[in-house]
């Protein structure tokens, strides 16, 4: 009876979760993707090419090319991040420090698959697109809400 | 069968049609081949039971081992769909092996206390231990994706598409989990009550389930589909002209200082 209760309690906070998750991605997905792809492109950034590249299984010897630019993508996201259009200038947020942690780490992840493992550096580099789609994503959203205001003003 | 049954059945089949077609249509019938299949086994199912149904009546062993032979069938193969997804999301993971070891041993550790809960009740088999065995094996494939959720937030798949798949395999099996619970915490004759509502809860989840997909392969874009997109000529609205003109100024600008710093 009781592992019938938990299941049940279990499975409605699960299903809950699943529906508030599935319509947040619904409404943040129709632009978001595309958007952080537009904006990589608008300013030359390689990430998303970085992607396709691995996506067909890019050779090892064109890693050190792919790591490289996505650390200058890096720079670049990142500078946009805490200096473009913010009212904290010069700081990341909370959940962009831990990223930005994230991404070092995966560099570093990378050197050592680089020597050991192959797949260690493959799974970095993705790791490191991801960071850098979400830091577009977000560089994206605000530049779009900040030409809005400058319009309306 | 009432006009309700025939819609849930009819909307499901056309359903599982739509959603092969569409993901063969988009190019996505491979990397999604396991939800196909688990698609294909929903409309046998639908088929297998229909048929003994007519055959053989409501009431006949018959029809009972065909409807909840289908259900373990079809169970299995949802959670085979969820381990395909892990498979996806972990493609280039070094944690593929290790989490393929974990899904042996956790399938093994579940047929084994299945095995042992149904071979000592045979004499009770059409009481109620067939609807804890479902509460079970469907709670099983809950928590399989809780676990791929787990997985997609740890490793922030910026896949929207894959998301929506994963979500709405959740609420349906979510859904049906607390279909069974209900039935088995409901005092009998209140869940012989409410059996009107009840049965129908299992085919409205598939049904939601299968029109979530549909949705998520015609207008959701996958990461692929997103690149795509954006290489495509776009026509700038009126609207938007001096948005798009201020973010190049501002980007331009800033990305030069980012230039000149680095």
């Amino acid at each position: 009876m009781l592992v019938s209760l938990f299941i049940l309690l279990f499975s409605l906070a699960a299903l809950v979760y699943w529906l508030r998750d599935t319509i947040v991605t619904i409404l943040d997905s129709q632009n978001a993707t595309v958007e952080a792809v537009r904006l990589a492109e608008a300013n030359r950034l390689e990430f998303p090419l970085v992607r396709q590249a691995l996506e067909a299984s890019a050779e090892l010897g064109q890693y050190g090319r792919l790591a490289e630019s996505l650390r200058h993508d890096f720079l670049a996201l990142t500078y946009l991040l805490r200096f473009a259009a913010t009212v904290n200038v010069g700081r990341y947020s909370r959940e962009e420090q831990l990223l930005v942690v994230d991404f070092h780490l995966m560099r570093v992840l990378y050197r050592i698959g680089g020597t050991f493992s192959p797949r260690l550096a493959r799974f970095a580099l993705v790791e490191m697109t991801a960071v850098l789609e979400h830091f577009a994503g977000v560089m994206s959203r605000r530049m779009s809400n900040f030409a809005f205001d400058a319009m309306g003003a | 069968m009432s006009v309700i049954d025939r819609i849930l059945f009819i909307g499901c089949d056309a359903l599982v049609v739509a959603f092969v077609a569409l993901s063969v249509y988009k190019g996505r019938f491979r990397r999604y081949l396991w939800l196909g299949l688990y698609t294909c086994a929903i409309l046998a199912g639908n088929e297998v039971r229909r048929f003994f149904l007519a055959e053989y009546g409501v009431k006949s062993s018959k029809y009972f081992y065909a409807y909840y032979g289908s259900d373990f069938f079809i169970v299995v193969l949802k959670c085979v769909a969820v381990i395909s997804v892990f498979e996806i999301i972990l493609t280039d993971s070094p944690f593929r092996t290790v989490a393929r070891s974990a899904f042996l041993i956790f399938f093994g550790l579940v047929a084994a206390i299945s095995y042992a809960l149904i071979s000592h009740s045979v004499a009770h088999f059409y009481s109620r231990l067939i609807i804890d065995f479902q509460q079970n094996m469907y709670f099983v494939s809950v928590l399989l994706t809780v676990l791929l959720c787990v997985t997609l937030a740890h490793l922030r798949v910026a896949d929207p598409q894959l998301r929506i798949l994963v979500y709405g395999l959740g609420a349906s099996a979510a859904l049906q989990t607390c279909n069974w619970a209900l039935q088995r915490l409901l005092p009998e004759v209140v869940a012989r009550a409410s059996w009107g509502v009840l049965q129908y809860i299992i085919p409205t989840a598939t049904v939601a389930m299968l029109s979530l997909w549909c949705y998520a392969l015609i207008r959701i874009p996958s990461m692929a589909e997103a690149i795509e997109q954006s290489e495509e000529p776009r026509r700038i609205p009126v609207r938007s002209e001096g948005a798009a003109d201020v973010r190049n100024v501002i980007f331009g600008s800033t990305l030069a200082k980012a230039g000149a710093r680095s």
